[in-house]
């Protein structure tokens, strides 16, 4: 099958077109080319007597920039031969910027049908007619229908362009009131705010998302910049992976991706904004065989954000900070009891569902029954549901300058409460301590409470050799490297120990052979009763063989030691020897003395000859 | 042979009899230097006092009450941006130091006033927090605490492992080998503690604006400024450039400032 214009295809150029002209149309004719490519794959699909073929658009009314999904379906008699054709019409109003194929063989039908999936972007506005696509068979031609597309000037420029779709925190999705539909079919961003007026220092959940189109991956993201001058910011962490969920916007599906999250604190009253913001990235269609894909720029627009004045009318005094949010007091004391001589803590927290750093520190009036020793002050602030709320602790340690039921006053801390957009007074509930007895005359005579400013003064006498010592120590080393080698001690006496006790028989073993060479030189040479003499060798014989293989010989018969023996391994010349040798000892007791004195160290040398041909043929 | 021996022996004696009174005249100078210092705090002349715990720290910059004598002068003197590097610094020399922390507390305190008070900028504004370097973990248990748990577990680990493998009843057993792996774990976390801190805090450069600055985008007057930072913020320090040093601020974003404005903290 050969592909080609069924009417106005423009695959040559005219004489006189200029070099450019010619290049950009040579381009369009690359992506007819493309496009007859793929017919030509299709060709043995198609190749059929009989068949249909059909042709769907998923958009009959697109914005400029968008893409008309074509599916082209043809299925024809797998059986028939022939050589049928598929030709399409002029579509150089089409860039065609995706396509893939599907082919599915039925064998109970004999059939075989390829989708085709072609994937066109408009090249200008206004009615597009998508040309009908024939199907060529022997016995006759299969014509599709011709689509017009209505092609509406979206205000949305080609993907590779600069757009700036509208965006606000607020109203609907794409920032005109009462319009639903998103800004970008495809991908934009948007900051999205908890609330779009506030109170000077009320917090702002503010958060930047990135709205993908279902079916559309994103690669090399890069946000710009974000300049949030006029706001106190507290960036949220963020983790590696992006908080998605999705949204349904004006009927399409969208992928939300958060991108950043802050909480903010206006500064100054006004009309500061959120800024718009940029990001740079890839699009790309999601396909089985790749999509295809673009560079694109998008933006966030500014949010305004008005921050009303804190009013003047009915501040109490001493508001400061500005302390804005809701503001809790609590004061306790350690011991409500105590003696004169003794301490009591004062601790005041004060809480706030705002930025703590702006609730002025609780300083403590002038107590004049008590003397008072600044004591700490812990301040955290904590980050939890995108709202900003913070702790502060301050101690006090109190000793008091009398006795009796003595009173800590009423603590405050005025602040704006935003939500009721009015000033209130936080505080704490008076406090008593009873203190039995009078406190002795030096702290009496101490000046009661005035402890100036809150800055501690310095340290009187400092040793300037006194270095921190914040390095681990020569035991730290000792400690890490020191318990694993005392365990691997431990560990490898232990092993030790077993493998002793168990090569201890074999060992024994071992000495048998010498101590019963030893006994047997000693009665050669020592022994002046030649029959006591025999009596040992005998009995140094039998120790020797039960030493040496740990079982009972003495009172067994010959034949029993002699299968006693060759059970061991002992060959029978050596255990005759050895017979031979105890008979011997047992005749030469019973002998005359003078026989006996004579024969006495040649039996001791060959019993001792006996034990060595043991040892040979028994080995260690 | 016993002659180069004496010549060598006489050398050392005489270096070391040149050496002992230089060490002594430094003691002696710090000493006169430090009662100087705390007369005029206490004096109420609190510049000159914040200039001779400056000198002192110079010879002894490993002492954190000298560190935190110094930026108690020097909040007392009206330079919040010393008096917060001093406190940094001897919080970072000596972790649990509580007045330093108390001071560099009201000090901030003082500064984000100041600041919320003042004229909205233009820029953005960064402003000093609790933990401006994100260290507050790593940083919250000295070395010592940390490896002194580490110990702890280290042994008690090998202890219970010890044991497992002596005991022969199996309910012993069991409860060496869960307190092994308790212990194990317990090793496990603050070595983990005391090697980030050691990545982190050891490794990495850290540094206190002085005084109000805008920090630009690049190394020089003619780039853009990013934002205004307010002494006291902590920063982590880059490379310098002319005169400009590169830094990270508390938000992650790189920025530049003059090389004067921030004043490094020595590392523990």
């Amino acid at each position: 099958m050969t592909p080609r214009p069924a009417s106005g295809g423009r695959l040559g150029a005219p004489a006189g077109i200029p070099r450019d002209r010619w290049s950009r149309l040579g381009a369009r004719a690359g992506w007819l080319g493309a496009l007859a490519a793929l017919l030509v794959l299709l060709l043995p699909a198609m190749a059929a007597a009989k068949g249909t073929l059909s042709v769907r658009a998923d958009k009959k009314a697109i914005e400029f920039g968008d893409t008309v999904t074509l599916t082209v379906r043809a299925t024809v008699d797998d059986s028939a031969g022939g050589q049928p054709e598929l030709a399409v019409g002029d579509l150089d109003a089409w860039n065609l910027v995706g396509q893939s194929q599907q082919t599915r063989i039925d064998g109970f039908r004999g059939t075989r049908s390829t989708t085709l999936t072609l994937d066109l972007q408009p090249k200008r506005t206004g009615s597009i007619v998508i040309p009908p696509f024939t199907l060529k068979l022997p016995d006759g031609d299969v014509k599709s229908q011709p689509i017009v597309v209505v092609v509406a000037d979206g205000g949305v420029a080609e993907p590779n362009t600069r757009a700036t779709p509208p965006q606000t925190g607020s109203g609907a999705p794409d920032g005109t009131p009462g319009v639903e539909g998103p800004p970008d079919e495809v991908v934009f961003l948007r900051w999205e705010v908890d609330r779009d007026t506030v109170w000077l220092g009320q917090q702002i959940d503010a958060r930047l998302y990135v709205y993908i189109r279902e079916g559309i991956g994103l690669r090399d993201f890069k946000l710009g910049e974000i300049d949030l001058a006029g706001f106190w910011n507290e960036r949220h962490d963020q983790s590696r992976r992006r908080r998605s969920s999705t949204a349904q916007i004006g009927g399409l599906r969208f992928e939300r991706q958060e991108l950043t999250h802050y909480t903010l604190f206006p500064l100054r009253a006004g009309s500061p904004a959120l800024p718009g913001v940029s990001a740079d990235m890839v699009v790309r269609r999601m396909r089985a065989f790749g999509g295809p894909r673009s560079r694109v720029e998008r933006f966030a627009a500014e949010v305004p954000i008005t921050v009303k004045a804190l009013p003047t009318a009915g501040r109490p005094a001493g508001f400061a900070g500005p302390a804005v949010g809701q503001v809790k007091l609590t004061a306790s004391l350690d011991q409500r009891r105590i003696d004169a001589s003794q301490g009591v803590t004062l601790t005041v927290v004060t809480r706030v569902d705002g930025l703590v750093q702006n609730v002025p520190a609780i300083d403590l009036p002038t107590l004049p029954d008590f003397k008072v020793f600044p004591a700490g002050d812990d301040t955290r602030s904590d980050r939890r549901g995108g709202k900003m709320s913070g702790v502060r602790r301050q101690t006090w340690l109190l000793r008091p300058n009398r006795g009796g039921r003595l009173k800590l006053p009423q603590l405050e801390i005025p602040y704006f409460d935003p939500a009721a957009g009015r000033y209130s007074v936080a505080r704490s509930p008076t406090l008593t301590v009873q203190v039995d007895g009078e406190p002795g005359v030096e702290a009496a005579a101490e000046q009661p409470t005035d402890r100036g400013p809150a800055l501690r003064d310095i340290r009187a006498e400092v040793d300037p050799a006194v270095e921190a010592d914040v390095g681990l120590g020569a035991w730290f080393w000792g400690v890490l490297f020191g318990a694993p080698l005392l365990f691997g001690l431990g560990w490898g006496a232990e092993r030790f120990r077993a493998r002793r006790d168990a090569t201890a028989g074999s060992r024994a073993a071992r000495t048998a052979a010498r101590d019963a060479r030893i006994a047997l030189e000693r009665i050669a040479h020592h022994t002046d009763d030649a029959r006591a003499g025999y009596s040992a060798v005998a009995r140094a014989i039998v120790d020797y063989l039960e030493t040496r293989f740990d079982a009972p010989f003495n009172g067994l018969t010959r034949d029993a030691m002699a299968a006693a023996l060759g059970a061991r391994g002992v060959g029978a010349p050596t255990i005759d020897a050895l017979l031979e040798e105890l008979d011997a000892c047992d005749f030469a007791r019973f002998a005359p003395a003078a026989d006996a004195a004579s024969g006495l160290a040649s039996a001791a040398k060959r019993a001792a000859d006996a034990v060595d041909a043991v040892e040979r043929e028994v080995g260690r | 042979m016993r002659r180069r021996v004496g010549v060598i022996l006489v050398g050392l004696w005489l270096a070391l009899c040149a050496l002992g009174p230089a060490a002594a005249d430094e003691a002696g100078g710090l000493a006169a230097t430090l009662d100087q210092a705390r007369e005029a705090f206490w004096k109420g002349d609190f510049a000159a006092a914040s200039a001779g715990y400056g000198r002192a720290v110079e010879q002894a910059p490993r002492s954190p009450d000298l560190w935190y004598n110094r930026g108690t002068a020097a909040a007392r003197a009206g330079d919040p941006g010393a008096a917060m590097h001093a406190f940094e610094q001897a919080l970072l020399l000596s972790p649990g130091h509580p007045d330093a922390g108390h001071n560099l507390s009201v000090v901030r305190q003082q500064v984000v006033e100041a600041a919320l008070a003042g004229s909205a900028s233009e820029t953005r504004s960064i402003l000093p927090g609790e933990d401006d370097a994100g260290t507050g973990l790593l940083t919250a248990l000295s070395p010592r605490s940390l490896g002194i748990l580490f110990a702890i577990g280290w042994v008690l680990l090998f202890a219970g492992l010890h044991v497992t493998r002596r005991t022969s009843r199996a309910a012993t057993r069991t409860a060496a080998s869960f307190a092994a792996v308790v212990f194990g774990l317990v090793a496990l976390g603050a070595g983990g503690l005391l090697y980030g801190r050691q990545a982190v805090v050891g490794e990495r450069l850290y540094g206190v604006v002085a005084k109000d600055t805008a920090v630009r985008r690049g190394p020089g007057e003619q780039y853009q400024a990013v934002a205004a930072v307010l002494p006291g913020v902590k920063v982590r320090l880059g490379g310098e450039e002319g005169g400009w040093r590169q830094v990270i601020l508390p938000d992650g974003d790189g920025a530049w400032m003059p090389a004067e404005t921030v004043r490094p903290l020595l590392r523990p």
